[in-house]
């Protein structure tokens, strides 16, 4: 079953000069897929996973997720096909720092009212994390892996069709980076998550089952698991 | 379990100064709009309750009294003695001025008296030929004022069926007055028969005449017919009797010359209120602006977590609603607070009959006050709020 479809994507940033971010890419991804996109900064990779999000609008072509068309989406739509099938995981800590892991954590659910035991499947992910002892702690009181994991944890609560991750083991240590990759290796393997992460670091590469290499917006597929 | 509530809460709680400076500028907006209008409310009540009771077209004093002397005793002055000449009351009754009503009173300053931290006027009316205070003292007496007994203005510490002592008289209290917001609060009253005797023995104890002439007539209360204009009846008393040490004043001009201070202060009021709440907006809605620009990453998360913008801008507006609400709410107690100490200077610093509004307007003017004061921190913070409801998720995210 397809999760996401990308055909003919283009986008064109327009400030001073055009810059084509993306040159008419063509993509599908099936349930259960882990697709990793490796490139270096300013390759357009983000800007692909943003479109995969409905943050960025695509110059030309179309994309699909979970066989509905993101084009033309009201921004209530939208947030609900975010909300919904799509767990995002953008570069750095983009956290509520005010709430505590497991607040963040829960409030994508909190947001369009999802019912059920919300809090302790929470604390079921964070124990999985091994961070369930940091539930009660603040963003600032844990350190970037694990506020890196409480973050995975937020893009599941919803149970989503698939997980887009940016970068996740920028500014992470070594150890830190290896353990966030097990992690996604393990949700694909052992619960058929459906993941689409895209990144600069060369360690990811023996991650995923099928990766791509982005440059200058051209996306073109390295290896296939 | 988190809410929208608890999300507006804490972001309130994260940033403690600036919710403390927000919240003071709403408390101070409230409890300004509050405190306004009650003193408003309150000095036009009491300008409505001194026309109402004044009841006489034209009243008729001693000449030696400038109008501002007179204004002063019945509105907010010291009790004092004065007396008309003698046959003053024969003499305009004599006139033609189409008299409907003609009443004497008889004004007594009493020493200093036990019950009160200040002399307190003694008002002896003619109990028969008054149309003015018997009206509204027979609404708290069911039956003639006997030689004897008074009546004691609201200010008057005792109560009824008590004994006050006066120049050595002891006089029961047959009732006490509700507030005034005049010089009537301060006052107490008896009948013709009474006052006389109080008078003797002012003179006896003193051993000073009160008055070169006999007469015990302090002012003279005049009623015309319908269709008789009292100005002119005014004029003519002067006319004809002004060398006699007599003069008229025609009565709505104690009105007309306090209504002109009631604009002069309302006018102030409004003056501040208006300065004090264009202040709020600009405060509020530079500190919400500022807020926001500094969380714009947070909402940029909120957003690709699946906030719509309506979500957004209902999250933050819940901030700016409880921010609003504790103020408002201080600035009611604080308002309330101050009231009572306004209530009790202002006829002093104003000169300016004040009528304290009834607790059922001030609570009414309590919870407009505090509505209006949520209201302006709504409308403050809502150009900001929905500037920030429009920027593109991906600029929110661009600081990351």
């Amino acid at each position: 079953m397809k999760i996401l479809r990308f055909e003919n994507i283009t986008k064109i940033f327009n400030s001073r000069s055009s810059l084509k971010a993306l040159d008419n890419i063509t993509l599908e991804i099936e349930s259960g897929d882990f697709v990793n996109i490796i490139g270096r900064s300013g390759s357009g990779k983000s800007t692909l996973l943003k479109i995969s999000a409905g943050i960025l609008t695509p110059t030309s072509g179309e994309i699909e997720l979970d066989g509905e068309n993101l084009a033309n989406k009201s921004d209530s739509e939208l947030s609900r096909i975010r909300n919904y099938k799509i767990g995002f995981i953008p570069q750095g800590a983009s956290v509520l720092p005010n709430l505590t892991i497991i607040e963040n954590v829960i409030l994508p659910a909190i947001l369009w009212e999802h019912g059920g035991d919300i809090t302790g499947y929470a604390m079921i992910l964070l124990e999985k994390f091994g961070i369930a002892n940091l539930a009660n702690s603040y963003p600032s009181e844990v350190s970037g892996g694990e506020l890196r994991r409480a973050l995975i944890a937020r893009a599941l609560i919803n149970h989503p069709k698939i997980i887009l991750a940016d970068e996740p083991t920028s500014n992470l240590d070594s150890e830190s980076s290896q353990n966030i990759l097990q992690i996604f290796s393990r949700l694909n393997s052992q619960e058929n998550v459906t993941l689409l992460l895209v990144s600069h670091d060369l360690d990811t590469l023996k991650f995923g089952k099928r990766v791509f290499e982005m440059n200058d917006g051209i996306l073109t597929q390295k290896s296939v698991l | 379990m988190l809410s929208i509530s608890k999300i507006a809460k804490r972001n309130i709680q994260r940033k403690p100064l600036r919710s403390f400076c927000l919240i003071l500028t709403v408390m101070l907006l409230s409890s300004f709009v509050f405190i306004g209008s009650v003193l408003n409310v309150s000095l036009s009540d009491g300008a409505v309750s001194l026309a109402n009771r004044l009841g006489a077209d034209v009243m008729i004093v001693p000449s030696s009294y400038r109008f501002s002397q007179v204004e002063g005793i019945i509105l907010t002055g010291k009790p004092s003695s004065f007396y008309l000449p003698d046959n003053a009351l024969e003499e305009v009754q004599k006139l033609d001025l189409g008299i409907e009503k003609i009443s004497p009173q008889t004004f007594l300053a009493s020493f200093k008296m036990s019950c009160c931290s200040y002399p307190v006027q003694l008002i002896g009316i003619d109990y028969d030929s008054d149309f003015i205070i018997k009206h509204w003292l027979g609404k708290i007496l069911s039956q003639k004022l006997r030689e004897g007994e008074l009546i004691i203005g609201n200010n008057i510490a005792s109560d009824v069926g008590e004994y006050l002592r006066f120049f050595g008289q002891d006089l029961k209290v047959a009732g006490k007055l509700e507030k005034t917001g005049m010089a009537f609060d301060s006052s107490v009253f008896v009948d013709r028969a009474t006052i006389e005797k109080l008078a003797y023995e002012s003179e006896r104890i003193s051993a000073k005449r009160l008055h070169d002439s006999s007469s015990r007539n302090s002012v003279i209360m005049l009623k015309l017919k319908s269709g008789h204009d009292p100005e002119a009846a005014a004029m003519e008393i002067n006319r004809v009797l002004g060398s006699r040490g007599i003069q008229a004043i025609f009565s709505k001009s104690f009105v007309n010359n306090m209504s002109q201070s009631l604009v002069f202060v309302s006018r102030a009021i409004t003056l501040s209120l208006a300065v004090i709440w264009f202040l709020a907006v600009i405060i509020i809605g530079l500190l919400f602006a500022l807020s926001i620009s500094e969380r714009r990453l947070e909402m940029g998360t909120l957003r690709y977590l699946g906030a719509t913008r309506a979500k957004l801008t209902r999250i933050m507006l819940s901030e700016v609603l409880m921010i609003s609400s504790y103020g408002a709410i201080l600035g009611i107690f604080l308002g309330a607070l101050v009231i009572p100490v306004i209530n009790s200077r202002v006829i002093e610093a104003l000169r300016l009959p004040f009528l304290l509004s009834s607790i059922q307007f001030m609570i009414s003017a309590a919870i407009i006050s505090g509505a209006f004061a949520i209201l302006t921190g709504m409308l403050a913070a809502l150009i900001p709020v929905l500037r920030a409801g429009r920027v593109e998720i991906n600029d929110m995210l661009s600081e990351v």
